[in-house]
């Protein structure tokens, strides 16, 4: 497997002959009795004697004409400001700050969610009721204070104002 | 094919260019225009939309010239916008196999896509050269997209492997991959054609 694994890797350059001689020997050992490969070197061979059937697309002088007239109306315009310049999609960023651009709305989510999960979990939801029944337990007992005191207060005035109503009627 | 000379004239285009001699780029697009060509014509099928893409793709080299560091070479660096614009434009097409007509014997209104047959060929071994042509162009046709890329640059190009991975911005295994499995389809395909013409 090991041998046939290497022979599949340099099968290319014996075809080609770029291949030192110590590895062709190796190739050539191997190919004897691995009729895979055997196989596959003869498609190899096959597919580089088919590049000699491709031919290069021959166009006309006319056609090469006109494309040096509308590559230079091209340049000309782009010098001029006319054209938009090619791959200048992100010019208000610096090449440097566009993982950070792009870091950016990454984190804000990540922020939201962890903001979510914060505020409306299960443990935190009950960690608020608990909260709020704490304060209003304080509310009512702040409450219930007041009212004591100011029970307190009526009474020391209805005691004071049978001992000496003048004093209520002199300041009013 | 582009030989080292080839190389040393398009990088010293490139330089005059640099240094604002903008004529040079003339010279480039004269180098290269019809090899470029049959690239992208070998990648999309399609003579009008190559003819777009080319244009496209000398624009694209005519402003980005300035900031070219002579890494690689200049047919290296071109090809790497070509293939990108192929790629956006069969993205934008939907990667429709239609697009991949290869009507390269039929001409267009104007009379521009069109091959030229070989005049020294008798009329039977003509069709029978052309049949095996229209087998291989659909065999390219089958090949996935990396695939007939690879293929292309390779073959049809007659770049070395280095630079195949150098344009499709992949490891050197990787374009070898590709080629490997692009070269076997098309043995497969061309088999019993290939019987017939040995």
């Amino acid at each position: 497997m090991g041998v046939c694994f290497f022979a599949k890797r340099k099968l290319l350059d014996f075809a080609e002959g770029d291949i030192s001689e110590r590895q062709a020997v190796q190739v050539r050992v191997h190919l004897e009795s691995c009729p895979v490969c055997r196989g596959r070197l003869a498609e190899i061979r096959r597919g580089l004697q088919a590049v000699g059937l491709h031919r290069e697309a021959q166009m006309s002088d006319d056609f090469w004409k006109k494309f040096d007239a509308g590559l230079q109306k091209k340049i000309f315009e782009r010098e001029c400001g006319r054209l938009p310049r090619t791959g200048r999609r992100f010019i208000w960023v610096a090449p440097m700050w566009r993982p950070a651009l792009i870091a950016l709305p990454i984190l804000v989510i990540m922020f939201a969610v962890a903001t979510h999960l914060r505020v409306f979990s299960p443990a935190a939801r009950e960690e608020a009721l608990v909260r709020d029944a704490a304060w209003l337990m304080d509310e009512a007992a702040d409450e219930q204070g007041a009212l004591s005191s100011d029970d307190d207060i009526t009474a020391d005035i209805e005691i004071l104002y049978f001992a000496d109503p003048s004093t209520f009627r002199e300041n009013g | 094919m582009t030989t080292s000379a080839d190389v040393q004239r398009s990088l010293e285009c490139v330089r005059r260019f640099q240094e604002g001699e903008k004529i040079a780029f003339d010279e480039l697009v004269r180098m290269y225009q019809r090899q470029a060509y049959g690239f992208v014509y070998s990648l999309i099928g399609n003579a009008e939309d190559a003819a777009d893409i080319l244009q496209e793709g000398f624009l694209r080299a005519y402003e980005g010239l300035g900031r070219f560091r002579g890494e690689s070479g200049f047919k290296t660096w071109f090809y790497r916008i070509l293939i990108n614009l192929t790629r956006d434009m069969l993205r934008r097409r939907g990667r429709s196999r239609k697009l991949f007509s290869y009507s390269l014997d039929e001409e267009d209104e104007n009379g521009t896509a069109k091959s030229v047959p070989d005049a020294t060929l008798r009329p039977d071994k003509a069709a029978q050269e052309h049949e095996c042509e229209s087998v291989l162009n659909r065999a390219l046709c089958e090949l996935s997209d990396r695939q007939r890329e690879a293929f292309s640059l390779r073959y049809f190009q007659g770049l070395k492997t280095e630079e195949v991975a150098h344009i499709l911005g992949c490891g050197v295994p990787t374009a070898k991959v590709h080629i490997f499995r692009a070269v076997r389809h098309i043995g497969r395909i061309m088999g019993p054609y290939m019987h017939v013409r040995s």
